[in-house]
């Protein structure tokens, strides 16, 4: 019985330990990409990174943008988002109600903070944080579903869109100390088979730009 | 991303950057000066919030601690009371005062008898 607590209470400490060493590395990857607006990584020994793109670059997303934007509208398969919600409305499915549901949320949420800011005692604490965390985990599915209802939409596959040309324009491969372009045109890039680089590769880059695909 | 950023904002080291970049001109946070990026914006952000709240702190004002500093719940909790308090501050003093000018108070002799 002894044993088998102290067993657990070794398990525990190592839980800890492996936690606080996660937390460590976060903090220093998080760390590492605030210092410069370029970030580098490694994938085995070859070294990478992803920058912010120059005036010209930004001249080719938004001829990409431009041009993707023309093909979207003109392909009758593809809807703006304000058609897909009527679309999915008439199979009752209703995003607007999902939208004032996290208003909703939002405002409850609100209410509760200005309660949670002006209390210390700990029980209460403890009450009005479980309540703002179920709040937010449920304003956080329910954006998640709408995310996915939408994700065919023009508005969204066209951020798709800018943000892979972008991440094609931005990443770059060190070859013998010298940065050059990972793939020669958006076609390698996008037919890229090298998933473990392309993602990883868009999670930095979501760090550097904003998302303003539409 | 962000709760670790929030953690490093709030961190004494990053602080005492923030308020050295901000005193000394020629002292830079970043190894870039320009073009900042999404997560360099952000975590600015973040540096001026908790470098508020840090000066609330040291002002002794009411609802704040390093207990609640440390808990992002806690400190989104008092942001949002400070802001709607200072706005119901705001609100009464404009009522009061709708020009702004500063109060005067003129006093009159009395008369000896």
């Amino acid at each position: 019985m002894e044993e088998k607590k102290k067993d657990l209470q070794k398990e525990k400490l190592a839980e800890e330990f492996v936690k606080t060493l996660g937390n460590l590395e976060k903090m220093d990857e998080v760390e590492k990409m605030i210092k410069d607006n370029t970030i580098s990584f490694s994938i085995g020994d070859k070294k990478y990174k992803v920058r912010k793109l120059t005036f010209e670059e930004n001249g080719l997303l938004e001829k990409h943008r431009r041009t993707k934007y023309v093909e979207f509208i003109n392909d009758d398969s593809m809807l703006f988002q304000k058609q897909w919600i009527e679309k999915y409305k008439s199979k009752g499915i209703d995003i607007d109600a999902m939208e004032d549901k996290i208003r909703e949320n939002i405002a409850k949420e609100n209410q509760i903070m200005i309660e949670l800011a002006q209390t210390a005692e700990e029980t209460t604490v403890m009450g009005y944080k479980e309540q703002i965390i179920e709040l937010r985990k449920e304003s956080a599915l329910l954006n998640i579903e709408r995310t996915d209802l939408l994700a065919f939409s023009i508005e969204d596959q066209l951020m798709v869109e800018v943000n892979s040309y972008y991440t094609y324009l931005a990443l770059e491969e060190s070859i013998e100390n010298v940065w050059a372009n990972v793939y020669d045109c958006y076609e390698e890039f996008s037919k890229s088979q090298n998933n473990e680089l392309t993602t990883k590769a868009f999670q930095y880059t979501n760090a550097l730009i904003y998302h303003d695909g539409f | 991303m962000e709760d670790t950023l929030r953690k490093l904002a709030r961190s004494i080291y990053w602080q005492n950057l923030y308020i050295n970049a901000k005193e000394i001109g020629s002292f830079s946070l970043f190894d870039n000066n320009t073009s900042l990026s999404k997560i360099q914006v952000l975590f600015l952000h973040w540096l001026s919030v908790y470098n508020s709240v840090y000066q609330d702190l040291s002002n002794e004002d009411d609802y704040i601690s390093e207990e609640v500093i440390k808990d992002d719940i806690r400190t989104d909790a008092y942001l949002l009371w400070r802001k709607k308090s200072k706005g119901k501050k705001t609100k009464k003093d404009t009522e009061e005062n709708p020009l702004g000018l500063p109060k005067i108070k003129f006093k009159t002799k009395r008369k000896k008898n």
